[in-house]
């Protein structure tokens, strides 16, 4: 314990702009495939991993930790500590709206999503129109107490939810007018309207069908999906890919057991989010957790809340402990798939950002 | 992605196939028919028709007899509110693959009553509805994680035809407005059957100027209107659909004015009443479901949501009005809907919840049609199909495709004839002359092995191959 602390404090002492090279010296690491590996050690500074190796070739102050070092959490899609609706009525398509615009940095909520190793959320405009508009990624928080917006501009978010497509005066009233809406946006606004690598909400096969060869004719290949309802009926169209999946709630347990199994079993990597589904702070490691034990397969859980989202996003710098990563790492008490595990400490982008009490053993 | 992933599957579970089939009889589709007959399949291929061959491993039932797999020229099947974009009148370039529910029972139902193709048409809901597709009703994607290999349509041409309709289903409902409900859903037109015609005209003559244009660089690319000059220069069919005579007999007009290379008329359920005029003009027609009453609801049987009411009776009057639970009684205290009329309603209420805006005015329309049309046509040399509409999103099959053939010969069409008219006849209307509908060597291997004379109403069908794999067996 006592190195733990001594960790905490060497962070907290120093100025921030002169950060220098740390070498954190844990338990173990927890590597890419979710395995740990002992007697590793990374080597942090400015803000970045510099190296991960048993002997480390830089130069720096080595702090002993007592507990697993896990790269940060990354939710998928989020919508914690924004306006309650991230979304513009007064138009069918959107792409100009930005997520980033409606954060609210110094809401509690990020701070609590810290403590809980989340330490990069991906807030999505409510998928309510066909084009919604671009996410952000936030770093969920700093050693001044507030988020940070990473990526003002992610992905444009797209839907083709029922919801968004039931309006039958101006339209669009059906999944094929809503298809239509969007083909009209691309010829209005080119590729840009869609981004590098749109997000589609989906919640059913037609939809999916529908997007995909839409995106097919228009030769988009880095469209990503998201995938709602009752995955059962349709995520058979995603055999070998990856997708976004709403988090872990507490309906339907049976049959999302058995969804889930099938899709380990066509090979679907997922990505979890906690929007449209659970508030609760522990949503996305417990989603983890349900996914190892449902599925066996702790990599995939593993992966599904750290370098899966950060493929959806084509990020390579969050989500795992490797050289160039951000300095987003957790300190656990164990493995964070063991339902035991607690957080000691949080940092981000090298930065402590949260400490457990331990007097309180908190 | 998808797609090329479905090609791929498709093309390793094909390469698995190989098989053969001796026969007693064998109808080959275009109207002759062959006995002792060993067919030989390849890669989803009929690769040979040999008379009198011998083969020690071909598969056989004995006195069976074999089709080509039967071509739904006129169907529905997946389509729902998804596929109906009701905010214009107009979605020419509108493609219904893109939103067709692929995995719908229909195929299912179809595939197992021997149906290996279809053409599937856009709702009758707008004037010009968008165009139409091309699936097998076996073989493609199967969205759900729960159902088995190739259960789902599989698509093969995603614009093979443009929807246009006449008569009353377009403006059914409609209204032009007043008051406070001018910019109401309702107000949608438009509100006649000559304002449908109307918006026909305006959108080719429209389409007409574009082409004159765009020839000449000066305006923008207009997807729409792209699609109406592809039907304007024959390069995509129109497909209209007509039920009473005046409707045909404006549709033939239609042709004439904007020269239409290619026009097919979906339903006709009165050309009978003007069959040598249709003849002269030489257009062929594809029939709807034709019944022995013109009532469908009642040759369909009820509902799953007529049934549904009358197991739940409070939905039908009380959910406006009460809470759940609540008694529902009228002034003089007495409930208003009586068992009786409850019992009643699964045999009179017309059932539309299939997909909205489908079938609307079949009933109204239909006062004058005939089961003896396919017949009627027949004799009036008329170049025609048959198509079932919606008749196979029910799992009663006395609506299928192969019903309706039958229901045709038992009023006077010859039976060779019915056959060719869900088989090779429909192969050609729908531009696939050359690869469906007949047991050739070269065309894919769509075959139903039925357990005695397929017009025969006591036959079933035992197998059922699309592109050379079973799919269905009842042997």
């Amino acid at each position: 314990m006592f190195t733990t602390l001594s960790l905490i404090a060497s962070f907290a002492l120093l100025p921030q702009a002169q950060q220098p090279t740390t070498i954190l010296a844990p338990d173990a690491i927890i590597a890419e495939d979710g395995k740990l590996l002992e007697g590793y050690k990374v080597v942090v500074a400015n803000g970045k991993i510099v190296e991960v190796s048993a002997t480390p070739r830089t130069n720096g102050v080595e702090v002993k930790l007592n507990g697993i070092l896990a790269p940060g959490f990354v939710d998928a899609f989020s919508q914690a500590g924004a306006e309650r609706f991230i979304t513009e009525q007064s138009a069918k398509v959107t792409p100009e709206l930005r997520a980033a615009d409606g954060v609210h940095l110094s809401d509690d909520a990020w701070q609590e999503l810290a403590k809980h190793g989340v330490t990069t959320a991906h807030l999505v405009p409510d998928p309510t129109n066909v084009l919604s508009g671009s996410g952000a990624l936030i770093a969920t928080a700093t050693e001044a107490g507030v988020a940070k917006i990473a990526d003002a501009t992610t992905v444009q978010i797209a839907s083709l939810l029922s919801s968004s497509v039931s309006d039958r005066r101006v339209g669009p009233s059906s999944l094929a007018g809503a298809l239509e809406v969007l083909q009209q946006s691309i010829a209005d606004h080119g590729a840009r309207a869609l981004g590098h690598s749109p997000w589609f909400f989906v919640e059913d096969a037609a939809g999916a069908r529908g997007v995909t060869s839409l995106m097919s004719d228009l030769k988009v290949t880095t469209a990503k999906f998201i995938l709602l309802g009752d995955q059962g009926d349709y995520a058979g169209l995603f055999a070998n890919q990856l997708v976004g999946l709403p988090a872990f709630g507490m309906g339907g347990l049976a049959r999302r057991a058995e969804i889930w199994r099938r899709m380990a079993k066509a090979n679907i990597s997922v990505a979890f989010g906690t929007r449209m589904s659970s508030s609760e702070y522990g949503a996305l490691r417990s989603s983890a957790m349900a996914w190892s034990r449902i599925t066996r397969d702790p990599q995939g859980a593993f992966a599904s809340i750290t370098t899966n989202p950060a493929a959806m996003l084509s990020r390579n710098d969050i989500g795992r402990i490797a050289r160039g990563s951000r300095a987003d790492l957790v300190l656990w008490s164990a493995h964070p798939l063991d339902a035991q595990a607690r957080v000691l400490a949080t940092m981000i982008a090298g930065e402590t950002v949260y400490r457990a009490d331990v007097s309180t053993n908190n | 992605m998808i797609f090329s992933s479905l090609l791929i599957t498709t093309t390793a579970l094909l390469a698995q196939q190989s098989s053969q089939w001796a026969v007693d009889t064998v109808h080959l589709g275009d109207g002759q028919t062959m006995h002792n007959v060993l067919i030989t399949i390849n890669d989803g291929k009929i690769t040979a028709v040999t008379q009198n061959a011998d083969a020690d491993d071909a598969q056989s039932v004995a006195n069976a007899h074999m089709t080509p797999g039967l071509i739904d020229a006129y169907s529905y099947m997946g389509v729902d509110g998804a596929t109906l974009e009701e905010s214009r009148e107009s979605t020419a370039s509108l493609k219904l693959s893109n939103s067709l529910r692929f995995d719908a029972p229909a195929f299912g139902y179809a595939s197992s009553e021997g149906v290996t193709s279809a053409y599937i048409s856009p709702a009758s809901m707008n004037v010009i509805g968008g165009l139409g597709c091309m699936v097998k009703t076996h073989g493609g994607q199967v969205a759900s994680l729960f159902g088995d290999a190739g259960a789902a349509a599989r698509l093969i041409s995603d614009s093979a035809a443009l929807k246009v309709t006449l008569g009353g289903d377009p403006s059914m409902g409609n209204h032009t407005g007043s008051g406070k409900w001018t910019t109401s859903y309702t107000a949608r037109r438009p509100n006649t059957r000559m304002g449908t015609v109307w918006v026909v005209r305006r959108e080719f003559y429209r389409a007409l100027e574009y082409v004159e244009l765009r020839d000449q660089g000066q305006v923008a690319y207009n997807a729409d209107l792209e699609v109406l000059a592809a039907a304007l220069s024959g390069d995509i069919q129109v497909r209209v659909q007509a039920r009473e005579a005046h409707d045909v007999e404006t549709a033939l007009r239609l042709q004439e004015e904007f020269g239409w290379p290619r026009m097919l008329i979906e339903e006709a359920t009165n050309a009978h009443k003007i069959a040598e005029m249709v003849a002269r003009e030489h257009v062929p027609i594809v029939t709807g479901p034709a019944f022995d009453s013109s009532s469908r609801s009642i040759a369909r049987g009820p509902s799953a949501a007529e049934l549904a009411y009358a197991a739940e009776p409070g939905q039908i009057c009380c959910e406006d009005y009460h809470a759940p639970g609540e008694e529902h009684v009228n002034e003089s205290g007495k409930l208003e809907l009586s068992e009786f009329a409850l019992s009643l309603l699964p045999a009179v209420a017309p059932r539309y919840e299939a997909a909205p805006g489908l079938a609307r005015g079949r009933r109204s329309e239909g006062s004058g049609s005939t089961p003896a049309l396919p017949a009627l046509l027949a004799d009036a040399s008329v170049k025609f199909a048959m198509g079932s509409a919606e008749s196979h999103d029910s799992p009663l099959t006395e609506s299928s495709l192969i019903y309706q053939a039958r229901r045709a010969v038992r009023w006077g069409l010859d039976k060779d004839i019915a056959l060719s008219l869900i088989t090779s006849v429909p192969a050609q209307l729908c531009g696939y002359g050359d690869s469906l509908g007949q047991i050739k060597t070269g065309f894919d291997a769509d075959l139903v092995l039925w357990s005695g004379d397929p017009l025969d109403p006591t036959s079933l069908p035992l197998v059922v191959i699309v592109d050379g794999q079973v799919v269905a067996d009842n042997r």
